[in-house]
């Protein structure tokens, strides 16, 4: 008889074939699971490559490591290679197969790093070397607990304020950047991933669902001497959260662009975004980690765009199409 | 592909494929076909909304320059030229329209 893990991921009961790593189990509850995953060789079922992804099945191969299926929001296959390291094999389970998952049951896998303030939970997002673990890194060691690096799932509670569930409570560093920043504790992340190691900070958030407050843009700038900060709105603000959504091609695959538009604008509306941009010479922590952690304290609200009158005749701005 | 060059005369609508929402005084839009994301203000946020039904460029025209403060030659300039971009991104149906 084959050992059952359970866990809380997301706030989803999760029964696991798989031993996950990154999280403790929790004890058995009792109740129906929210999620399954399942190891497909032990299945007399192999993985179908050949069904078309949709809005209930994504379907991906990571050569040398696994092939993963998502189902209808509640049922993960994995079918390992063999010979291939389970650290690997978890990596993209709770990566990209989660992401297609959380997609599935209509949440927003936002790809950002987070931390817990007294105001919700606030979003690191950047693209690819912005630095969004390492901004993380930088005030969860200090000041705040940490919520997530790299993915965060934001759902809606009953009063459809947007908000997530803590994940994944570690950071991915490069080994410079832990040098830098002189942080303990790393553990290296699996076999693909040269030079890259979690850690885990001292402060962690508590397993509750959190209201978002706001999300920070990251962006290094050649042409400025000092970090700035400033707020973004309108589709500035929308597309913080389009072009940061993991996992984007789950959207595209499964039809669901104009959801997925729904859920950005809705969220733009209620959370304020702000657009930080850094010189590329603010390596080191200390000025940015104050400069984040002062306007943490100063921002406590945020605002909300006003809306046009409509009436007499108006300033004609003439009509343009931004791409 | 064959490029529709519009006159005041074109009947134009916004295609079903495309979908919107709103981004404070913004409007978003993203074709569904092609995955692509586009975004209006204020004015082409007005003409957008007449969009959902039929209309000549010419009754678009009237519609603007009724509701701003603005010349009529001006108008009709700049709502072709708007027209026509979204045309080119196969965001509007036309009809009536002068092929090149």
């Amino acid at each position: 008889m084959s050992t059952s893990y359970h866990y809380l991921l997301c706030g989803w009961h999760t029964i696991s074939d798989i031993q996950l790593t990154a999280i403790s189990t929790v004890p058995y509850s009792g109740s129906r699971a929210d999620v399954t995953i399942i190891l497909a060789e032990s299945s007399p079922l192999c993985i179908d490559s050949g069904c078309p992804n949709s809005s209930e099945r994504s379907f991906f191969r990571v050569d040398g490591v696994a092939s993963y299926e998502v189902l209808k929001g509640s049922l993960i296959r994995v079918q390992p290679v063999s010979g291939a390291a389970k650290k690997d094999i978890e990596i993209y389970l709770l990566g990209m197969a989660w992401g297609a998952l959380c997609h599935q049951r209509g949440i927003l896998p936002l790809h950002a790093s987070a931390i817990a303030t007294d105001t919700g939970i606030a979003a690191f997002v950047g693209h690819s070397g912005a630095g969004k673990s390492t901004t993380a890194a930088l005030v969860s060691f200090s000041d705040f607990e940490l919520i997530a690096d790299d993915i965060l799932p934001i759902s809606f509670n009953q009063t459809a304020t947007p908000g997530a569930w803590p994940y994944l409570r570690r950071l991915k560093l490069k080994a410079d950047t832990i040098r830098r920043l002189a942080l303990d504790g790393s553990e290296k992340i699996g076999e693909r991933f040269d030079e890259r190691y979690f850690v885990h900070p001292k402060h962690i958030s508590m397993d509750k669902w959190r209201k978002l407050d706001r999300i920070y843009v990251l962006e290094k700038d050649a042409d400025i001497s000092h970090a700035v900060i400033d707020r973004l709105s309108g589709v500035d603000a929308v597309h913080a959260f389009i072009d940061h959504t993991y996992r984007y091609d789950c959207v595209l695959q499964s039809g669901s662009l104009a959801h997925h538009l729904s859920v950005c604008s809705e969220l733009a509306r209620a959370i304020t975004v702000y657009r930080l941009r850094r010189p590329w010479s603010l390596a080191a922590g200390h000025e940015l980690r104050s400069i984040i952690r002062s306007h943490l304290m100063n921002q406590r609200q945020g605002g909300r765009s006003q809306t046009p009158q409509s009436g007499e005749a108006r300033n004609y701005p003439g009509p343009g199409v931004a791409r | 592909m064959e490029r529709k060059v519009l006159g005041l005369n074109s009947i134009v609508q916004r295609r079903n494929e495309v979908i919107a929402a709103n981004a404070g005084t913004d409007l978003v839009m993203v074709s569904v076909e092609s995955g692509s994301y586009f975004s209006v203000s204020e004015v082409g946020r007005a003409i957008w909304e007449q969009l959902e039904t039929p209309h000549t460029v010419a009754e678009l025209v009237d519609h603007l320059h009724t509701n701003y403060e603005i010349d009529r030659a001006s108008c009709e300039e700049q709502t072709l030229s708007f027209l026509q971009t979204l045309a080119n991104e196969q965001l509007l149906t036309i009809s009536d329209e002068t092929s090149t």
